[in-house]
């Protein structure tokens, strides 16, 4: 079946080329007026604190290291930064993607630091700065696997492939297979479990997670696709009403982008090649 | 003296030195042998290391995978058994709550897939795997079912899940790769019912685990069931889960009882290998890692070629290194030999130099820098009259006499020239001193004098010869010019080199003037040629040459010289002066013109009286012969007239003497004028004076002289004019009888004098001859004073004999004898003849 043997190549995959779209429109939104102090800043420079959500398990963006309990990744660093450049005090607040919406919304934080993906749904509730890391989204597979060796053997038939329960790799992956099979894995499963005990051949994920995994199980192995697939843009969020507070974290990340913070962070810790130039 | 010197090198020396090259050659050669075996052996030592420990890591790997897979199925089965534990409890009220427990139970097992729960029919009654639940499969495959109990591991089922088993129609699709092995368990409930409990064993996750520890080597590692099905193994494994292994070695040994073990030979791959494994010991598994011999040694074939090709180039550089050491030491070998002969020769050249020196005429001596002599020549005791170890250690001035004591001490004058110094010393002791030119050089060493070298030259002799010398050219120099002859030296150009006394006061001209002009400029150009002609020629042929010519006195008178010249020899032999003496011969040349005018006068007189005789004979005879006619007629035709006839007999008488005294005039005059002619014959003289005696036998009676005639026995033969010789011997003889006295001898003898001359002597024992007139009687016209009274002679004859005898080459001379009376003694030359008659 011809069509079939075509199924998810890089070329045809691009729905989410649109993000960028927003996230221009997003920012540029608010590029006509930014002149006036919003209220989140005259909370921190009153407060003279800047709470920054974060995920601490998101390997190399804000991870807090279970040996020494620092927070270490890009976003702990350029947070730094951030809070650096405003002259306040940092605190950081524990989130997570599944309550990222909420905590921003209710002051829980004032910014979310931690290479938010400019999904729509995110889209709909928070506002984002300009993106300043992006990336596509990868295959982790056992190195002994003889199932999945490349990116090719991934649409196979009777081929399992295991997507986070939740993520936006879910209806992205589920569209693009046509022979193998979605698996979507949820707590207390786990994807690594799940390839490990052969009961998937290979699962998805994004940049920032691949390296957590590379760098921590010796036997994954990553399988990186032909060209740009489904790449998503990351980026800072705030609660939206707030343009003042948004131009002045997009002015940081234009900041950062120009002036090498960024690309000396993302180098630090292994991100260099997803940084948006 | 010098031992044998060796000019060439013994070819044993040559042996061994060449020997000695090839040695270091050949060590060489073993060297880089000896480097290639070492590196050999150390490769083969390493190439076996290397499998060893390839060996060693394998067997580590089978041991620890080996555990791995043993503990990991252990493990499983260990929670199949709490499970079992739980069924047969009946602590399950559903099926929900089953497979939540089972959920659980491989949660934290990553090497467990799934958990199944089976009725003995093959119904799966509780599954992890969602797909596979309520649904029947084929137990079959899953192999023999365990005792109650027990656990029990069955073969490789390919499929992800019991899915793959259901029976009847087709069951879920797996990728090819995937596979499980069942690890059942046999269970009963508390109703008695038999349950099967199956887990499946993701064999995958072996291999991940094979993968992790073989991830940085080239091994590959399988595991396998004692049936030699391969259940997993590493990806870069040639075969594949469900494959058959070969029935390899390591099934032998385990057969054979052996759980673990090693070896290089057939593995499940290509070619060699190196092959560990180890058995399970609580189940049928058997874990083997293998891996390619020559990827095992692939690093080593690296290191072996690189060590290999440094070996080699390190063992090419030492031949290279010994053939150069080789040669160098050859080179210096030859280098040595030459140098030994070098100094061989040195040896040689030094002891014929010692020879030479001791050989030396010259005194050689050396000194130190104070002058002190440390070494002397043989020639130095001879030559200085002292001894020459008495001299060595003494300084030169200390050993010549005091007058030359500060010219020695000059010679070594610190400040002195570089260059040769030169004295002239005397040694020896009185009466013996001896006259040396000394010369000395300083002996430098870093611009600093350390002595001197030496030389002195005795010239004593040399000396005393140039004053002899020196006195005899004063001697000759002054007789040069007290001679009253005029002499002058010219040199090879003529020009004038000396002059003496005689010659300035000759020519008038000063000695300051003429030296060095050249000669004849005072001369007309015509004489001064033929003088330069002259000169040329002596100095052309050297010799002498005499001649005459006029030359103008300083007074002006024309003179004739005599000029002798003489060429000088120079140095080398040939003519470089002449030397030139004249004599003024002016008077001598009048006094012989006079001479000769004078003998020319008397030779006309002499001519003019012979033909005068000649004539005045002739003319006489004409007249005589009329008188001797007529004074014999007068006689016969006086008869008895005796007085008559004695006065004619006298008449005739001295008629006759005077015809006698006539021819013999004219016989005079024709020897004289050379009008006689000589007819010489070959005659033996005896007979003639024998016949000459016989005709004078009357005379002889007549005066009764016995004549005593002792003629030798020999022919005396000469060449002669027989009438003449006869007529010599007649006047002789008659002149003796004549003046013999009566009754007294006489005596002829004949014989050869010491000169091949015929010698008559005839001996009278007359009055003799007065001394003043033994020659004077044999000239023309005298007779003896003593004999002036007439007895009778004409006074021509002993003139006549002398003129013939020396026609004949012969003489005549007269003598007294001592005991009185006179002899004549006639010599005539024989010519040879009375030899050859002899002969004959």
């Amino acid at each position: 079946m011809p069509g079939r043997a075509t199924a998810m190549t890089p070329g045809r995959l691009r729905p989410l080329g649109l993000a960028c779209v927003l996230a221009a429109a997003a920012v540029g939104g608010f590029a006509a007026g930014p002149a006036q102090a919003g209220a989140v800043q005259q909370r921190v420079q009153s407060s003279g604190i800047l709470r920054v959500c974060i995920w601490p398990d998101y390997y190399g963006i804000t991870f807090r290291s279970p040996r020494t309990q620092q927070l270490v990744g890009i976003d702990a660093d350029l947070s730094a930064e951030f809070a650096k450049d405003l002259g306040v005090k940092l605190v950081h607040v524990d989130s997570s993607f599944a309550t990222l919406i909420d905590d921003v919304k209710s002051d829980r934080c004032d910014v979310a630091m931690f290479a938010v993906g400019m999904l729509p749904q995110r889209l709909e509730h928070l506002k984002f700065t300009r993106p300043y890391l992006q990336s596509g989204i990868y295959a982790v597979s056992t190195k002994s696997s003889r199932v999945v060796r490349q990116w090719a053997d991934i649409d196979k038939p009777g081929v399992l492939v295991a997507v986070q329960a939740g993520t936006f790799m879910e209806p992205v992956m589920s569209a693009e297979l046509k022979q193998a099979k979605l698996v979507s894995i949820r707590p207390p499963a786990t994807r690594e479990r799940e390839l490990e005990a052969g009961r998937v051949d290979v699962f998805m994920t994004d940049f920032p997670y691949s390296r957590r995994l590379l760098d921590n199980a010796d036997w994954a192995t990553l399988i990186t696709p032909p060209g740009a697939f489904h790449v998503l843009p990351y980026a800072y969020a705030v609660k939206p009403g707030d343009e003042a507070w948004l131009g002045l974290v997009d002015q940081f990340v234009q900041r950062i982008r120009k002036d090498g913070r960024l690309e000396d962070a993302a180098r630090r810790h292994g991100l260099a090649e997803i940084v948006v130039r | 003296m010098a031992a044998p010197l060796a000019r060439e090198p013994s070819p044993d020396a040559v042996g061994q030195r060449s020997l000695g090259a090839r040695s270091v050659a050949l060590a060489g050669a073993l060297f880089a042998l000896l480097v290639m075996l070492v590196v050999a052996t150390f490769l083969l030592y390493e190439r076996r290391e290397r499998l060893r420990a390839e060996s060693d890591y394998a067997q580590l790997a089978a041991r620890v995978l080996e555990d791995h897979a043993t503990r990991s199925i252990d493990t499983a089965a260990l929670a199949l058994s709490a499970l079992a534990e739980l069924v047969s409890t009946g602590a399950f009220s559903g099926d929900v709550r089953l497979d939540w427990v089972l959920a659980q139970s491989i949660a934290g097992l990553p090497v467990l897939r799934d958990v199944a729960v089976l009725s003995p029919q093959g119904l799966v009654l509780a599954s992890t795997d969602g797909r596979s639940r309520s649904r029947v499969i084929d137990l079959r495959p899953l192999g023999p079912l365990p005792e109650p109990g027990q656990d029990r591991l069955g073969a490789l089922v390919q499929g992800r899940g019991l899915g793959a088993l259901v029976t009847g129609a087709a069951g879920d699709p797996s990728p090819p790769g995937v596979g499980f092995l069942p690890l059942m368990r046999h269970v009963r409930t508390p109703l008695g019912q038999s349950l099967l409990l199956v887990g499946l064993i993701n064999p995958d996750a072996m291999s991940t685990h094979q993968q992790l520890l073989l991830a940085d080597r080239q091994a590959v590692a399988a595991l396998a069931g004692l049936d030699r099905q391969v259940l997993a193994a590493t990806t870069g494994h040639p075969l594949l889960p469900g494959d058959r292994m070969p029935d390899v070695d390591v099934f032998k040994r385990i057969l054979s009882g052996k759980d673990a073990g090693a070896y290089v030979g057939v593995g499940a791959g290509p070619g060699d290998r190196v092959v560990a494994f180890r058995a399970s010991r609580t189940r049928p598994l058997v874990v083997v890692v293998e891996s390619a011999v020559d990827t095992a040694l692939a690093a080593w074939a690296g290191d072996a070629r690189t060590l290999g090709l440094g070996a080699g180039v390190v063992a090419l550089a030492i031949l290279l290194l010994s053939q150069l050491a080789a040669r160098s030491l050859m080179a210096r070998q030859r280098a040595q030999l030459q140098r030994d002969q070098a100094q061989a020769e040195t040896a040689l050249r030094n002891h014929e130099l010692g020879v030479i020196v001791k050989s030396v005429q010259e005194l050689l001596f050396r000194t130190d820098a104070r002058g002190r002599l440390s070494f002397v020549n043989a020639r130095w005791s001879p030559a200085s009259g002292t001894d020459e170890a008495q001299a060595l250690g003494r300084e030169l001035c200390s050993l010549v006499r005091p007058e030359s004591a500060a010219a020695a001490r000059r010679l070594f004058a610190e400040n002195g020239p570089a260059g040769l110094r030169l004295a002239e010393l005397h040694m020896g002791p009185d009466g013996q001193v001896r006259q040396f030119d000394v010369a000395v050089a300083p002996l430098l060493d870093g611009g600093v004098i350390v002595g001197y070298a030496g030389s002195a030259i005795d010239v004593t002799e040399q000396r005393t010869a140039q004053a002899r010398l020196q006195a005899q050219l004063a001697f000759t120099e002054l007789m040069l010019e007290v001679l009253p002859v005029p002499m002058s030296i010219l040199d090879a150009e003529s020009r004038y080199v000396s002059v003496n006394l005689a010659w300035q006061e000759f020519t008038g001209r000063r000695r300051a003037d003429a030296l060095g002009q050249p000669a004849g400029r005072h001369l007309p150009p015509a004489e001064a040629q033929a003088h330069a002609r002259r000169d040329a020629e002596l100095l052309a042929r050297g010799g002498r040459v005499r001649y005459e010519a006029a030359a103008t006195h300083a007074d002006g008178s024309v003179r004739d010289l005599a000029i002798i010249k003489a060429a000088l020899p120079g140095p080398d032999g040939a003519p470089s002066g002449i030397l030139v003496a004249f004599m003024d011969v002016t008077e001598f040349r009048e006094a012989e013109r006079a001479t000769r005018e004078a003998r020319d006068a008397a030779e006309e007189a002499s001519r003019a009286k012979t033909e005068f005789i000649a004539n005045i004979s002739h003319e006489l005879r004409t007249p005589l012969q009329s008188i001797l006619g007529f004074s014999e007629l007068g006689r016969a035709r006086s008869g008895e007239q005796r007085s008559l006839g004695a006065m004619f007999g006298d008449i005739h008488a001295a008629g006759h003497r005077m015809l006698a005294l006539v021819n013999d005039l004219l016989d005079v005059a024709k020897i004289e004028s050379t009008v006689g002619t000589f007819h010489l014959e070959r005659v033996d003289l005896r007979a003639l004076v024998r016949d000459v005696a016989g005709e004078l036998a009357p005379q002889l009676d007549a005066k009764q002289i016995a004549l005593d005639l002792q003629l030798g026995p020999s022919p005396m033969v000469a060449k002669v004019d027989p009438s003449r010789f006869q007529q010599v011997v007649r006047n002789v003889l008659a002149n003796a009888i004549r003046f013999s006295p009566a009754g007294r001898p006489l005596q002829v003898s004949a014989d050869l004098d010491d000169e091949q001359q015929v010698r008559l002597r005839v001996r009278d024992f007359g009055p003799g001859i007065p001394p003043a007139e033994l020659d004077k009687i044999f000239e023309a016209f005298v007779q003896s004073s003593t004999t002036k009274d007439g007895s009778g002679g004409t006074g021509l004859g002993l003139a006549i004999s002398r003129k013939i005898l020396q026609a004949h080459g012969g003489s005549i001379r007269a003598q007294n004898n001592p005991d009185g009376g006179a002899t004549f003694e006639i010599l005539m030359p024989t010519r040879g003849f009375e030899s050859m008659q002899s002969q004959a």
